[in-house]
């Protein structure tokens, strides 16, 4: 009787960690490791899963691309760490909840049933700010204190320094370790990210992001890729009223005031 | 017949009676100890991860297993599996290895066993150089083992462009198997680790009954 149930709970633990899994990784480029805790970095491969507390790291030329139980799909460019923070996903509910932790580096995320049926438990920590995911497309990117989001479809709350404003589609914030908050159309804050070196990695790193577009599009079809997105409002920068890409200490404060009180200026990330 | 020469048989009888009665109580109970441990890991996989607690008196079970009975294999799989679910913690994995080595030194001829070793040393992040040995040893000796099959198709193909010939032909021959025994298990594993083509090619040829598998197979082409 011993030896069959020791069997069986052998056999069922060869396959445990599939059970245990929060997400697959549909594709690992380059060098990218995970991690729990202290734990000793693993190498991740294509196929692997990840566990709720898994760190998931990408080193300087390499990419990986996950996709959760709930269907959403969480893509990170080169040199980024994030971690899975909390994960919980009922199938037959399809509900559930997901904090991912962006510490560095650029995420591009699709929401999934999570995010349809109860989008009010999808965030993602970015430095010092929070991003509820209030719809299903969008691109976060954290380097040196500057933070970066824009969105490709539906809508993010953020919430930075005590204050929340909402960021539709088509749009983007950008914050700077000075407390600065901007908000404008993509192409605006792209414009503003071009004058200095930090401005130029973020968008280095965007593009990072979209050339993972093919791989997002293949596991999760029908999303439009980042450059369609964007492309629809590709062109000189506007210059629109009440966007704030101010270069004064500011706080959000709605869908279109994102300026600083100093507004009127370019922001400078560096 | 004296008393003295009495004692002189008596005596030793009743030891060793007592020792072989203590032996089978603590068999026994390392029995139990074994089963309860190894039903309430059996639990694990269909639900959640064992919380901290459960693991430590699971652990703790299987410990006060092997104190009574030190050279039993299956304690010494089973601590090797639990150490390798705490990927928090480099020290247990570490020693989930070592027991599932020991559990090696036991029964050698174990496809299972082996099978094991190349899961938690997978997980534990070692190379694959490391993971070869323990694949071919496990396909040798368990080759219609459905489980040996499903762990060496796992991570011998997560781990495909760095194997040797020998070992990629001890996994194709894994993945032939699982084919022939469960076609779409093989298929979602290969596909989930991005070499669908190892599956797919074995199904050409041989129409499958399964529309499920030749949907999986549309995706792939044949580039001769």
């Amino acid at each position: 009787m011993k030896k069959v149930a020791g069997l069986l709970a052998l056999v069922a633990l060869v396959l445990t960690e599939l059970a245990f899994a929060s997400a697959v990784v549909t594709s690992s480029t380059g060098n990218v490791t995970a991690q729990v805790g202290s734990g000793v970095p693993r190498p991740v491969r294509t196929g692997d899963r990840l566990n709720q507390g898994d760190t998931v790291v990408t080193a300087a030329g390499s990419s990986t691309v996950m996709k959760f139980d709930d269907g959403q799909v969480a893509a990170l460019g080169p040199n980024s760490r994030m971690t899975i923070t909390a994960y919980r996903y009922d199938p037959a509910s399809q509900r559930g909840s997901v904090l991912l932790s962006l510490i560095s580096g650029a995420m591009r995320g699709i929401t999934g049933m999570i995010g349809k049926n109860s989008p009010e438990n999808v965030s993602v920590r970015a430095a010092t700010a929070t991003i509820g995911i209030r719809g299903t497309d969008f691109s976060v990117i954290t380097n040196a204190g500057v933070i970066f989001a824009e969105v490709n479809g539906g809508k993010i709350s953020f919430t930075f320094n005590g204050q929340t404003v909402e960021v539709d589609t088509g749009r983007a914030i950008l914050t700077l370790p000075n407390g600065t908050v901007s908000q404008g159309t993509i192409n605006q804050i792209y414009a503003a990210l071009q004058g200095t070196d930090i401005g130029r990695e973020i968008i280095a790193a965007l593009g990072s992001l979209t050339a993972l577009s093919s791989e997002i599009n293949r596991v999760f079809p029908g999303i439009p890729t980042q450059g369609q997105v964007q492309g629809q409002g590709q062109g000189p920068a506007e210059t629109e009223p009440g966007v704030g890409i101010g270069s004064g200490r500011g706080s959000p404060t709605g869908p279109s005031g994102g300026g600083g009180s100093g507004g009127g200026g370019t922001a400078s990330p560096n | 017949m004296s008393t003295a020469v009495r004692l002189m048989v008596v005596v030793p009888i009743l030891a060793i009676l007592g020792w072989a009665t203590m032996t089978a109580v603590d068999a026994l109970r390392a029995d139990d100890l074994v089963r309860e441990a190894s039903l309430e890991m059996g639990t694990w996989a269909a639900t959640s991860p064992p919380a901290p607690e459960t693991w430590a008196s699971v652990r703790g079970k299987l410990d006060a297993g092997l104190l009574l009975r030190p050279n039993d294999p299956l304690s010494h799989e089973l601590l090797g599996m639990l150490g390798s679910l705490r990927r928090d913690s480099p020290k247990h994995m570490d020693e989930g290895v070592a027991h599932l080595a020991r559990a090696l030194e036991m029964r050698p001829v174990s496809p299972y066993s082996w099978a094991m070793v190349v899961e938690a040393r997978y997980l534990r992040g070692d190379p694959a150089t490391e993971l070869e040995l323990p694949m071919q040893r496990s396909m040798q000796l368990g080759p219609s083992e459905p489980g040996v099959q499903r762990v060496i198709a796992e991570y011998g193909l997560a781990v495909w462009p760095e194997l040797q010939p020998e070992t990629r032909a001890q996994v194709d021959r894994a993945v032939a198997s699982g084919m022939r025994r469960n076609p779409l298990e093989m298929l979602r594993i290969s596909d989930r680790r991005g070499r669908l083509e190892a599956a797919c090619r074995h199904v050409i040829g041989s129409p499958n009954p399964d529309r499920r598998v030749g949907r999986y197979c549309e995706r792939w082409e044949i580039t001769p």
